[in-house]
Order: C-alpha cells, then sequence, then structure tokens
C-alpha cells in the first residue's frame, strides 16, 4: 500500500487506536495503544529483530524502513504509522533464503552478538538503494546512527560495500 | 505509561492543521519527524496531530528567495544541489552537522528551528542568512524576520497557536561566503557547546558585509552586532578576524554576565568566529 494521501483522523476506543499499515509488503490492520511506541507494537506483534536498545533514538537498534527512509521505531508513535509502509527485516529475507546484504553482513564477520545487526541491515538497505555504488566514507556516515559494541564497525562497513558489489552484479 | 490520548489527527493542509491547533490548545501536541520520544508526551496531552502529510516539503529558488519548506528532513537539505551551491553550501553543511544519519533522516527543518533548544544547530544559520520565517495561524498567514521567532513571546506561540511553515532566505545571500562551525563532546554530540555561522559579502578583498551569529551558550541564537560592524568594510584579512573575534567575546560576556560556566564556551565561540571568517574570506576570493 502506497502512502495513504488522505490519512484523516483516529480515535482511541479503550485507549487503543486501530491503525492500517502495510508491514513488509502485506496489508494489516493492528490495535495499538494510544500513546505506544511503535517499536513496542511492532514488537508486540511479532516482529522481534526490531530491538528495544536506549528507546531514546539515539542507538538505531530499532531502525525500520517507513515509507522506504530508516527510521527509529522508538521515537513514533504506532498510530503515526497508519496509512504508511513499513520494512523490518523480517520482510528482507529469510533464515532460507536470506536477502544479499544479509548474506554479506554474515560472510563478512558483520556481525557479532547480533543486537544491532537488523538495524544495520534495514540503513544499508536504505543506503544502497539510493546510492548502489557508495565508498567506505558515505558507508560510515550512513551508519553513523546505528551503535555496534561488539566491534570497530570495520566488518559491517566491509559488509555493506561487499552487499553493494553483489546487488551490482546480481542487477546485470 | 501514560495513555492520556485520545485522538490523532492527520490533517492534509496548514489551515486544518492551524485550525485544529487553536481549537485544542495545550490539550494538543504537534509531531512532525519523529525525534521526540513518545514518553515525554505531557499527561495534559489529548490530541496529536502529525503533519507530516501537509505540502511543506519543497526547496526552491523561487522570485528572489530560496524557499524551505518546513518539514524538509535534514537528509533533504544535506543532500540537496540547490543548497549545495547556495552561499558555499552552508545550509547543506550545517544540516548535517552533529546527531546521526537516523535522526537527520527524521528531523525537520521546523522542528530544529521552534523546539527551542539554544544548541539547535539551523537557528544561528538562518539568522546569519537573513532570513524570514513563514507562520500560519487562525488569522491567516505572517512573515516574520528570523530573528523575532525566537524571541520567547513568539517561540512559545509554536505548537500551540503558530505553524512555522517555511523558511525564506534572500537571494542576495547566495553568493556569500558562509561558514557554520560548532564544538560539541563529540562529533554526534546534539548539544554543541558552541555554534557559530558567519556569512560574508567578500568583494575584492574587502569584507562589504558580514553576520556573525552564536548559539548554544546563550538562551538563543543571537547575532554579534559589534563584530558586524567591525567588520563592514574592512579589509577580509587575519587582522579584522581578530578583532572580531575580541568583540564577539566581549559581546558574549556582556551578555552572558561573565559566568565562569560558560567561560569556556564563550572562548570557544571567539576562536570558532575567528576560524570560520578566516575560512570565509579565503573562500570569497
Amino acid at each position: 500500500m502506497a502512502k495513504k494521501t488522505r490519512r484523516g483522523h483516529l480515535k482511541a476506543m479503550d485507549g487503543q487506536f486501530e491503525i492500517e499499515l502495510t508491514i513488509n509488503g502485506r496489508e494489516a490492520k493492528w490495535r495499538v495503544g494510544a500513546s505506544e511506541s511503535l517499536m513496542n507494537a511492532l514488537r508486540r506483534q511479532g516482529f522481534k529483530s526490531v530491538k528495544n536498545g536506549c528507546d531514546n533514538g539515539d542507538c538505531g537498534s530499532c531502525t525500520v524502513l517507513l515509507d522506504g527512509k530508516p527510521a527509529a521505531s522508538c521515537m513514533l508513535f504506532a498510530a503515526q504509522a497508519h496509512g504508511r509502509a513499513l520494512t523490518t527485516v523480517e520482510g528482507l529475507g529469510t533464515p532460507n533464503d536470506p536477502h544479499t546484504i544479509q548474506r554479506a553482513y554474515a560472510e563478512s564477520g558483520g556481525v557479532q552478538c547480533g543486537f544491532c545487526t537488523p538495524g544495520m541491515v534495514l540503513v544499508t538497505k536504505a543506503l544502497l538503494d539510493e546510492n548502489p555504488r557508495p565508498d567506505e566514507a558515505q558507508v560510515r556516515r550512513a551508519l553513523d546512527g546505528n551503535l555496534c559494541r561488539c566491534t570497530g564497525y570495520v566488518k559491517q562497513v566491509q559488509a555493506v560495500l561487499d552487499a553493494a558489489e553483489r546487488l551490482r552484479r546480481e542487477k546485470k | 505509561m501514560r495513555n492520556n490520548i485520545r485522538e490523532f489527527y492527520f490533517p492534509a493542509a496548514v489551515k486544518e492543521a492551524v485550525g485544529l491547533m487553536t481549537k485544542l490548545k495545550s490539550k494538543a501536541m504537534i509531531v512532525a519527524g519523529g525525534t521526540r520520544p513518545p514518553g515525554d508526551v505531557p499527561s495534559s496531552v489529548e490530541t496529536v496531530i502529525d503533519i507530516t502529510d501537509l505540502p511543506l516539503r519543497h526547496l526552491q529558488a523561487d522570485k528572489g528567495w530560496l524557499r524551505i519548506g518546513a518539514l524538509c528532513t535534514l537528509e533533504e537539505l544535506e543532500k540537496s544541489a540547490l543548497l549545495k551551491s547556495w552561499a558555499r553550501g552552508v545550509i547543506a553543511q550545517t544540516a548535517g552537522f552533529g546527531t546521526t544519519a537516523l535522526a537527520r533522516s527524521m528531523g525537520t527543518v521546523g522542528g530544529n528551528v521552534v523546539r527551542p533548544h539554544p544548541y539547535n544547530n539551523l537557528p544561528p544559520l538562518f539568522l546569519a542568512l537573513d532570513a524570514l520565517a513563514v507562520c500560519a495561524h487562525d488569522g491567516g498567514e505572517e512573515t516574520v524576520p528570523f530573528g523575532d521567532i525566537l524571541k520567547p513571546d513568539i517561540m512559545r506561540r509554536f505548537g500551540h497557536s503558530w505553524l512555522l511553515t517555511e523558511l525564506r532566505v534572500p537571494a542576495h545571500t547566495k553568493g556569500w561566503a558562509a561558514v557554520s562551525t560548532r564544538l560539541g563532546a563529540t562529533k554526534s554530540d546534539w548539544k554543541g557547546y558552541a555554534n557559530c555561522v558567519v556569512a560574508a559579502d567578500v568583494h575584492g578583498g574587502v569584507c562589504r558585509k558580514a553576520a556573525v551569529a552564536v548559539s548554544a551558550m546563550l538562551p538563543r541564537a543571537t547575532r554579534m552586532a559589534k563584530a558586524e560592524t567591525l567588520l563592514a568594510g574592512a579589509a577580509a584579512d587575519e587582522a579584522a578576524a581578530r578583532e572580531a573575534e575580541a568583540a564577539v567575546l566581549v559581546e558574549l560576556e556582556a551578555l552572558t554576565g561573565k559566568s565562569p560556566a560558560k567561560a569556556h564556551a564563550v572562548r570557544t565561540a571567539g576562536v570558532l568566529a575567528r576560524r570560520a571568517l578566516l575560512q570565509a574570506f579565503s573562500s570569497g576570493r
């Protein structure tokens, strides 16, 4: 579902809103708490790749793509997703059939404890959708909102550059 | 979790958003970019007005003005080819300062300007570039000098009865040599100690006009009038930059009451002003 041009108005019933959204390409209707964050709503709905790191927009662990752009889901009300399209890592690939970006992260050693990885993978997706041939500085800048406490970011940067090359090859 | 929110509106027109704000007053809260955690909502808020659907995402040069819609994100400013060609790219450069890619992807120009944190990076920029602010309210639309909206009596109207819709930067600043500088604890630290923006009209080695705006250690971004007077008509050289630095220090010491807690930030702002001027002079040659 493309972003609705007219999203109108939501009225709470028993402290909850009913929102319509597209999640990983599928249309859905959810009941969400009136002041619930999008991060909490996603986790409650089973999208556990969305991590609760800082709950303050600082760490990037809860990153989702909102209409294709990276967003910290802890900083948004769940109701703000009404009429919009969300992508989480669950929408990219599966353990048996990972997305090229996920494969690159795994094979480059860009994953250690894995807590920050879903956010990084989504930021990588947004970056490579916009710029299929980023240089290292652009990759580092794109990842600067996603904190990793295990690594020195070297492997993640390598993974993004590797994913970019693989995706370019796949397109040929 | 507080749960006093009962309604969520997604207005599609500025008039509709302003009507809701005016009617609901402190019971309503505006959200746009998403750089304020939902947990921060005051318990008085019963209605959230999400203004992201308003048609305020334009970035264009038009009839003598650079027009920047209040809902443009910092990332859009940073990546705009138009802005990279304006005043030595200072708007794009400043939008890319500090914070993180996620905050730049979400945060809007309007949020950066009307949330009155003294360390926000855009207010000194638009102040130095002689911008105008276009504000919508129940009585229609008002265009005011950017410095006016930073004053507390106007600033407190935003989110309650006024909505910032656009910033207009005059076309004559396009050729200015402008430089934005800041110092924070880290590169990505949103809360800098000192921000300084310098915009100078430099021709033939002479600084015809200069604007110096400082923020972070003051309650709001402020133009350094003494330094600007010294710079007008001066040779664009190191001596002028040093004199301006001294003038900035005098002015900031007066404005901060020589507070020992702010002495470091004041000295930093002076150094930033000198460095920015030297850089502006050299790029203006």
